[in-house]
């Protein structure tokens, strides 16, 4: 059996920025991925190909009546930011404190924004985050600029931004993690950004945990990349207290193998707590670093959902992902208590389109491209709260059970009415579709891009999995750095936080080795 | 503004000159009438790319009955080897000599391969050519290998190749030009759209990426878009250059250089060449022999389709080539036939165009799924009255008349008996299908000859090293040197050649 220093499972946000991270200490680094190179290929940018999973996992998970779903998630090098929107906000600072929720409390964290500051900086400054400090109210302090200006807007964009300016609203360019030719002084072909969120970007522009972080890691001599590689278990030595070895099956189920002096679960959340809760031994019966009961229960996936305004003018806009609308992150005038996050986001895709056109009028054939160049897309995500009953199980023929019963969505429903009063100022009461000014749908339980909370961290080991440094209380060397550590969602993508946590955990790691 | 070099275009020999002089620390001007291709999703859109023609020059030319048509033709950062199918030959030995084909004499090239062998291998480096020495039974002596292993054969086309081999002919990997992984952190690119499409992820070798993108990184290399050479303008005595007039946006601009390289493909230089005559060159610049404009070729070119009965799920057919009809046909045309390649994999948006009446009962798709894609060049004769004209208002006249046909049309034969013989027969049709498409006026993919070179200056306007024989800093490094056409892809030729001019240049004029 082959024996490294540190042993990484994931390349997702976590998993890979760790790895850039740890990579410059010189240890010996084995880095696992279940999956593989998403390949550069034209049904890269197939808006059908994609929508209907190509790039989805087969694997089927049981909601909390055992109903199978296609969960949204995918298992590439780089993991889920493949096909992320690379809107890398920072969380909020009020964040960190105890928030008081229509739907209940959102407990304070054990850290506090200034101990994450200049790890959101450095994330920012990794993934080439373009943005635009100031502009936003509810944005935390920060000592520097963003990295890069903001993408400019186009005309339809910059005229949607001016008129909910004059509403007294802050529209703010959404940052985003992309690195392109202009950044440069050098000269060369521009890239045209288009489809960008859930699609992979062949250009490798869209600044992924693949392209910015994984591929600097693994050209080090001393970190090696095993892909499809699928840990199954991770064993620990006599005592329990020792992570020891991962044990994996590749391709044609064979197992295999590999030992280290530490081990980083970097899964993303529900399959982080997957790993752990099906390492279960006579030690951990509850499964591993599992004493607290903690592993897999405060699943968060925050209350998405889509609004597709359809306006009379068409929209022209190649990359919508323009601006977003702190404005109800903490309240609204008919709303004391904190609503959410309102973002313009990519075009929605024919198919989904299609589908939800059907719903609001099932007898109508409407020309779904014409529909599609009137649209105007927005995400918006309100908080959901950590609930011990909302979990990650695991069957006992080792399928991935999702218990979750969404809360909070109060918020959600308070912000989705203040965006569709805001349609009228944006070209979109009477609309296109005349009866409908838009259409769009909450994200159900295959919704699972922002996946968190299922290992939350604290200090007290009966309450929480993790310590501070994302270490697991029980254990004195595995560790778990992806979103599973959040003791709350807040309202923002939780991208840049996973990304700013990472680098947290391996600046400590690091100082760790060297002693 | 004055520089030691201004290039003039960014193609195959004005991008690969670029990156051979920028070394050396001259200041050099490189000056493009086109953009970059943006790196888009378009790029990889067939119907954009095929049949709206998004990167194509919206310039129309006239024929020689003077109607206008489209040149396939692109300006941009790059030239046409942005949209190449990257096929990279070396012309065989026997090209540079004197050729007899059924209709005529294919001329002897006043260098010999050994003048250009370095230059091939230098050129097979720098795009990255991917082929295997020893495979194709025409093929120029070389002992250095290509710089990288051939392409795999996805499983129809090794099939194909294996078939083709049984039948007693010696199919080879063709050899492409395309940047490799560098290292295991790269994502597998699958090359699904190849031929005809520019390349977002930068993979493929084109004079952009593997030329004017390295010159660039030199700071005493300047690239201009947008800027149009409209006129060279010489000293009175009409021994040097003395100004390239370049329009930008309507505005008019002068630059100097001690060394002016053209580089605008065969036909452009003409163009820019007759446009800037002179009282000292009434018949345009550099044309006391009259040749500027004439003998220009094209090859016979033809892409065929061949609809199998086994499906074709290749993603990247491009990875053989026939060269056994190269020198000779048969006992019964002992002449050069040409040369057969695969191409990229056709898509049904294709054939949207002209194929359905064809094919009764093969929809599109089908068509699709189950098409061989080949495309066949012939050697075309260069011919005086081949030529690329200025009308009096300025626009440009391409007059060709095909010749040479026979070995082509012969070579189709062949390849039709080489599919018959290697189970390409169909059921579902009553007889197989081809389509073959002869490459009209509009290819002008492989141009050359316009400006040919040679020891006399009454018979050839370039010398030997490309130079302009009535001027001391003129030079033309695109396909306009061709004396003959041979009967492979222009592209590395012109690029050993500008590496062999540059060379010259470093050694012995910079």
């Amino acid at each position: 059996m082959k024996h490294y220093d540190i042993i990484i499972i994931g390349t997702g946000a976590g998993g890979s920025t760790l790895a850039y991270k740890l990579s410059r200490t010189g240890k010996k680094i084995l880095i696992l991925e279940r999956g593989d190179f998403l390949p550069k290929e034209v049904n890269n940018w197939n808006p059908v190909k994609v929508a209907k999973g190509k790039y989805r996992p087969k694997e089927k998970w049981l909601d909390k009546n055992n109903g199978e779903f296609s969960p949204y998630t995918h298992y590439w090098i780089g993991g889920n930011t493949k096909m992320y929107g690379a809107a890398l906000l920072r969380m909020r600072e009020s964040d960190f404190g105890e928030v008081k929720h229509y739907g209940g409390v959102s407990p304070a964290w054990p850290l506090t924004y200034d101990d994450f500051a200049p790890y959101y900086q450095e994330a920012e400054e990794l993934y080439k985050v373009h943005g635009r400090r100031g502009i936003d109210p509810t944005e935390a302090p920060s000592s520097k600029p963003y990295p890069y200006p903001p993408l400019r807007y186009e005309p339809n964009m910059k005229e949607m931004a001016s008129n909910l300016k004059k509403l007294g609203l802050h529209p703010t360019p959404i940052p985003i993690g992309v690195s392109l030719p202009k950044d440069k002084k050098r000269k060369n072909a521009r890239v045209k950004l288009s489809l960008f969120d859930g699609y992979p970007d062949p250009t490798e522009s869209k600044a992924d945990a693949h392209v910015v972080a994984l591929n600097k890691a693994i050209k080090k001599k001393n970190v090696k990349l095993k892909t499809n590689h699928t840990v199954q278990r991770i064993d620990t030595d006599r005592t329990g207290k020792r992570a020891t070895e991962v044990v994996c099956t590749i391709k044609d189920g064979k197992e295999c193998r590999y030992s280290a002096d530490i081990i980083v679960v970097s899964c993303g959340a529900i399959n982080s707590a997957k790993l752990l809760l099906q390492s279960k031994s006579d030690l951990h019966p509850q499964g591993l670093a599992n004493s607290s009961g903690m592993v897999g229960r405060n699943l968060m996936l925050h209350n998405n959902g889509t609004v597709v305004a359809i306006s009379k003018k068409p929209n022209t806009s190649k990359f919508q992902k323009a601006f977003l609308i702190p404005d109800f992150y903490n309240g609204a005038d008919d709303s004391k208590l904190p609503l959410g996050t309102i973002q313009l986001m990519g075009k929605t895709d024919p198919v989904t389109l299609k589908d939800e056109l059907k719903q609001i009028n099932p007898d109508k054939e409407f020309d779904v491209a014409d529909v599609a160049d009137h649209s105007i897309d927005f995400f918006i995500t309100a908080e959901d709260l950590p609930d011990l009953n909302n979990r990650v199980e695991v069957t006992d023929d080792g399928r991935t059970k999702l218990v979750y019963n969404q809360n909070n969505e109060e918020a959600y429903q308070r912000l989705r009415k203040k965006l569709v009063s805001l349609l009228g100022h944006i070209g979109c009461t009477e609309g296109y579709c005349k009866d409908n000014a838009y259409v769009g749908f909450k994200l159900g339980i295959s919704g699972v891009s922002h996946q968190n909370g299922t290992c939350k961290f604290g200090t007290d080991p009966k309450k929480s999995v993790l310590d501070l440094d994302c270490k697991a209380h029980d254990l004195d060397n595995l560790y778990v750095v992806d979103g599973s550590f959040f003791p709350s969602s807040s309202a923002v993508n939780p991208s840049l936080t996973i990304i700013a946590n990472a680098l947290r955990v391996g600046d400590s790691l690091s100082k760790n080795i060297k002693r | 503004m004055k520089y030691d070099v201004i290039i003039i275009g960014t193609g195959a020999g004005g991008g690969t000159i670029a990156a051979k002089l920028a070394p050396t620390g001259k200041r050099i001007l490189i000056l493009e009438r086109g953009d970059f291709v943006p790196r888009e999703k378009e790029n990889w859109d067939t119907e954009e790319v095929f049949i709206k023609a998004r990167y194509k020059a919206k310039e129309p030319w006239i024929d020689s009955k003077g109607k206008e048509f489209h040149p396939g033709i692109h300006y941009c950062v790059g030239g046409n080897t942005k949209f190449y199918g990257a096929a990279l030959l070396r012309m065989r030995k026997e090209d540079f000599g004197e050729v007899q084909h059924k209709s005529g004499t294919s001329p002897a090239w006043p260098i010999s391969y050994e003048d250009l062998k370095d230059y091939y291998q230098e050129a097979e480096e720098m795009y990255s050519v991917h082929g295997e020495r020893g495979t194709d039974p025409t093929e120029p002596d070389e002992l250095r290998s290509f710089p990288k292993e051939p392409l795999a054969h996805e499983p129809r086309i090794k099939e194909l190749f294996d078939d083709i081999k049984r039948i007693g002919l010696r199919p080879f990997p063709l050899p492409i030009g395309i940047k490799s992984q560098e290292h295991n952190g790269d994502a597998p690119l699958v090359l699904d759209r190849f031929d005809g499409f520019p390349d977002p992820t930068e993979t493929k070798a084109d004079s952009h990426v593997v030329g004017i993108k390295r010159a660039l990184e030199f700071p005493n290399v300047q690239l201009r878009t947008n800027a149009k050479v409209s006129r060279l303008i010489s000293n009175p005595d009409g021994t040097k250059i003395e100004k390239v007039e370049v329009t930008v946006d309507g505005n008019t601009f002068y630059f100097e250089a001690k060394v002016v390289i053209m580089a605008c493909g065969a036909i452009n230089s003409a163009v820019l060449l007759l446009k800037s005559k002179n009282g000292r060159y009434p018949n345009g610049m550099a044309n006391g022999s009259g040749l500027v404009g004439r003998n220009y070729m094209c090859h016979n070119n033809t892409a065929m389709l061949a609809l199998s009965k086994k499906p074709n799920p290749t993603k990247f057919g491009k990875t053989f080539a026939i060269n056994d009809f190269y020198l000779s046909g048969d006992d019964e045309f002992r002449y050069p036939l040409g040369h057969i390649q695969m191409l990229g994999k056709s898509d049904p948006v294709m054939f949207k165009s002209d194929a359905p009446k064809f094919t009764p009962g093969f929809t599109l798709e089908m068509m699709a799924t189950h098409a061989l894609d080949f495309w066949m060049t012939s050697e075309d004769l260069p011919d005086p009255e081949n030529r690329v004209l200025l009308t009096s208002d300025g626009n440009v006249q391409l007059r060709y008349r095909e010749n040479n046909l026979e070995g082509h049309e012969r070579l189709k034969e062949k390849l039709k008996w080489i599919l018959e013989h290697v189970g390409c027969e169909t059921h579902v049709l009553p007889n197989n299908i081809y389509l073959g498409k002869k490459i009209p006026l509009a290819g002008t993919a492989h141009q050359c000859g316009t400006a040919r070179f040679g020891i006399d200056p009454k018979n050839s306007v370039l010398d030997t090293y490309c130079k302009a024989h009535e001027l001391d800093n003129l030079y033309v490094v695109d396909g306009s040197f061709f004396p003959s056409s041979s009967a492979v892809n222009p592209a590395l030729t012109i690029m050993a050649q500008a590496l062999r001019v540059g060379d010259h240049l470093i050694q012995n004029i910079l």
